[in-house]
């Protein structure tokens, strides 16, 4: 079956100076970085397909992608870790929301192929533990290939993204490859996460948001939240911060209202339209964060 | 490309494009008849195979990530003790999937019962509640609504019984 298609040529590097010289010999041939794959292989035109996939450069064999390393004030996580393994060893330093955005990502047997860079680089899909990474402020390292050596380079998370969220890797970085992560261990006194839909199966219909807060007596402080569209990239604005952290709480239903009007016009003016249901799932999430804002508050 | 795998205990080595999902080499290159999945990639859970220990979902692997691997399908994994824990589960509750996700189910199964048996060797076992979250996770992966997620937890839960009852019978003859 399907005979006449030529078979994509695999490179397997096995460290990170393979993986350059590798790249700067096939110039701009290759097309695919391969790290857990997961999300290459469930689209619909993967296989069998003329056009995709001409030469594929497979992670899995570099070493360097898989170590993780803390101490008191970080976690430095391989982009190849899979998010389980990250679920796991994490789950008693990281901030909760990163956790519970990695859970509701997909089942375990999933998330044990599903590697933490990859889930930072996919390109036209936005993931909600890539928005997490955003909002906690995470940092990569980036390998940028360069003739006979290559470059390291720390930067924010956030910087792999437009301002829309829309990766954009490849544009200000050709070729380059996450290689680690560097991720805060900090506390925050409120930490919010939810989701609905399957942002894999219906990127259409599924939306998450993420909200990290430290409370002092007089309300919120350092209030940061990120709504995340799988198909269109997520909405982190200092603006919407600030609206949030201005709330007098406990928060009636009329200032509620007014919140969520400010973020669906800001969402509107900025990524675009987006579907009914999404809408429908964003007010229903924003009245259950303020809500646990209120008992939060409430309870101090 | 040339893939070299252990399928259901045979040594093979087939020539393959390098690209070709694991469910589509396992039908068309191995012939192997429990596997029915159709949906190219889409997650419909129907196309789970144990890789090297590990329940997968066929249709995610490509064929250069299989090179030197151990592959399980139903049809082998069905003439196993392990596999008589979960039958005698089914049984004992009356409950069986459908014809469609019985491999699929029934190796998703086998998969939590090795993993919690691993925790329990590392004295690393949940808690009953984080245990039970992770079940409905799991069952939501196959596209099937045959069982319930109820259902499913009971019989991963009397399997897991079963084992421990074949394990402790063959402990304790081995001791005598």
């Amino acid at each position: 079956m399907y005979t006449e298609l030529r078979s994509p040529n695999v490179h397997e590097p096995k460290t990170v100076g393979e993986y350059s010289d590798t790249v700067i010999n096939y110039k701009g041939n290759i097309n695919s970085l391969w790290a857990g794959g997961t999300f290459i292989m469930s689209r619909k035109d993967f296989y069998p397909s003329p056009t995709t996939n001409v030469e594929i450069i497979n992670l899995k064999d570099i070493e360097e992608l898989y170590r993780l390393q803390r101490n008191d004030r970080y976690a430095e996580i391989g982009s190849m870790v899979s998010l389980n393994d990250i679920a796991q060893l994490g789950k008693n330093i990281f901030p909760k929301t990163i956790i519970s955005a990695i859970e509701h990502t997909a089942c375990r047997m999933l998330r044990e192929r599903i590697s933490i860079g990859g889930t930072l680089c996919t390109q036209g899909f936005t993931s909600s533990v890539a928005s997490v990474l955003v909002l906690l402020d995470t940092a990569v390292e980036l390998i940028i290939p360069k003739r006979r050596n290559y470059a390291r380079k720390w930067l924010h998370a956030s910087r792999l993204y437009d301002k829309n969220g829309r990766l954009t890797l490849n544009t200000n970085y050709k070729n380059a490859l996450v290689s680690k992560l560097r991720i805060a261990i900090q506390n925050f006194d409120f930490e919010y996460f939810n989701t609905t839909g399957s942002p894999m199966i219906e990127p259409e219909a599924s939306v998450s948001l993420a909200t990290v807060a430290k409370l002092d007596q007089n309300g919120i402080a350092n209030t940061r939240i990120i709504i995340t569209f799988p198909s269109r990239g997520f909405v982190y604005n200092r603006d919407i911060d600030n609206m949030l952290g201005s709330l007098q709480l406990p928060a009636d239903d009329i200032r509620c209202k007014e919140v969520e009007k400010f973020i669906l016009a800001f969402i509107r003016d900025n990524i675009g339209k987006i579907t009914p249901i999404q809408e429908a799932r964003l007010k229903g999430m924003m009245n259950d964060m303020i809500m646990t804002l209120n008992q939060h508050i409430l309870t101090l | 490309m040339r893939v070299e795998l252990v399928v259901d205990g045979k040594t093979l080595s087939l020539n393959v494009s390098s690209d070709k999902p694991l469910s589509a080499l396992l039908r068309e290159n191995v012939e192997i008849k429990s596997l029915n999945s159709c949906c190219n990639g889409n997650i419909c859970g129907n196309c789970i195979v144990l890789l090297d220990g590990k329940a997968v979902l066929s249709c995610l692997v490509p064929a250069f990530n299989v090179k030197n691997s151990t592959v399980v399908t139903f049809d082998s994994f069905s003439k196993t003790k392990e596999y008589r824990d979960i039958e005698s589960a089914y049984a004992t509750l009356g409950i069986e999937p459908c014809q469609n996700c019985y491999a699929s189910k029934t190796l998703m199964i086998e998969n939590i019962l090795r993993r919690y048996e691993e925790s329990e060797l590392e004295n690393n076992k949940k808690s009953e509640d984080d245990f039970i979250s992770e079940l409905l996770h799991e069952n939501a992966l196959i596209k099937c609504y045959c069982m319930d997620s109820s259902s499913f937890i009971a019989v991963v839960m009397e399997s897991l019984n079963n084992r421990r009852k074949r394990k402790n019978n063959v402990h304790r003859t081995k001791i005598s």
